[in-house]
């Protein structure tokens, strides 16, 4: 018997995408990490989301849209908006993920937080340059955006470099200037 | 149910519409405050009054609920990619320089620049100060309860998730 009403449920449901994605990757995070020990954390975050589609949609199927299967139009649109807000949200929770797999403020708070008063002379050595351009290196060779040859690094996916050209003209829309190299005042 | 997603949608672009007017006019200094308060603030407030004014019924309620699911969906959504507008990310950054470089492509010296600590580490920690994240006396800097109060959050999500501290 459902207690709630069914499109409550629905909402309800939907409202907590983020928190089932983190239920999900808490635990296929791990089972990943076991089976392909190298694989990034922002992939696992992908597939994840991919995974959870399964459970959200029988979930929504059972509490609301099997109520509505005479209605082939009503069944659409209610899927419609479900994949909408699923994205959204998931999208969302990717972020939040990312900034703390790679925000420097993040990063400069969490290493504050662990280890107290930090001389500045110090701090800078525990995050250096060095480090940064490595971590990202290996993150963007790992999701086959750029290749390694005789030392030198080449472009070879396009997701993020259409992504960067994307956010251009979206800052150029907002009237905002867009510095095509790294202005070093990154938002996070 | 084509009502809600239409009104959804409505809403968003009007919304994203207000910001590129108020972003052309004038850009706000906290200009995540200002995305908060167009994206979330004000369409949860005009909400909550016209609830109030039209006495909506319960499925009034319901699909006006509905509504703002979606609407709020994608403002969340948008706020998270924002930070990449105001200032390109370090991997965007590589991948245009790479796609500028062309087939002969960069050597780590010539990316190196992008992240060197007066660039990466100065304005950051100016940042976190200013916003009242840490604190600096006698060459050493400390993390304030407003800095832990934030970070306490991330370090929550990563233990949950059984990572180590992200790289940065």
């Amino acid at each position: 018997m459902k207690v709630i009403n069914p499109f409550d449920s629905f909402m309800i449901l939907l409202a907590l995408t983020p928190l089932g994605m983190l239920a999900l990757h808490a635990a296929v995070g791990r089972m990943l990490k076991l089976i392909v020990p190298g694989i990034q954390p922002q992939l696992t975050v992908v597939i994840c989301a991919g995974v959870g589609i399964f459970p959200m949609a029988t979930g929504l199927w059972y509490f609301y849209l099997s109520e509505l299967s005479g209605m082939t139009l009503e069944l659409l649109f209610g899927a419609v908006y479900a994949v909408i807000i699923y994205s959204a949200l998931a999208y969302v929770y990717f972020h939040l993920f990312n900034m703390s797999e790679t925000a420097r403020r993040i990063k400069i708070l969490s290493l504050l937080y662990r280890d107290g008063a930090t001389e500045k002379g110090r701090f800078g050595s525990g995050y250096g340059a060095g480090a940064m351009l490595e971590a990202r290196l290996e993150r963007l060779r790992s999701t086959g955006q750029i290749r390694e040859a005789d030392g030198r690094y080449v472009l070879d996916g396009k997701t993020l470099y259409l992504a960067a050209r994307a956010v251009a003209i979206w800052a150029w829309v907002l009237g905002m200037p867009f510095n095509a190299g790294y202005s070093g005042r990154s938002g996070r | 149910m084509a009502n809600i997603i239409f009104s959804g949608l409505v809403l968003f672009v009007f919304c994203l519409s207000l910001h590129v007017f108020v972003w052309r006019l004038k850009r706000p200094s906290s200009t995540h405050r200002a995305l908060f308060l167009i994206f979330l603030g004000m369409p949860v407030l005009m909400a909550v009054v016209s609830s109030v004014v039209f006495s909506f019924s319960a499925d009034g309620l319901r699909v006006l609920a509905a509504v703002m699911l979606l609407h709020l969906s994608l403002g969340a959504a948008y706020i998270m990619s924002y930070p990449a507008v105001e200032a390109l990310s370090p991997s965007l950054a590589i991948t245009l320089m790479l796609k500028g470089a062309g087939a002969s492509g960069l050597g780590r010296e010539d990316l190196l620049g992008i992240f060197s600590d007066t660039v990466v580490l100065g304005p950051r920690l100016a940042d976190l100060e200013r916003a009242g994240m840490i604190t600096s006396s006698d060459g050493s800097i400390s993390i304030t309860g407003r800095g832990r109060a934030l970070v306490r959050p991330f370090i929550l999500l990563r233990r949950i998730l059984g990572l180590s501290e992200g790289a940065g």
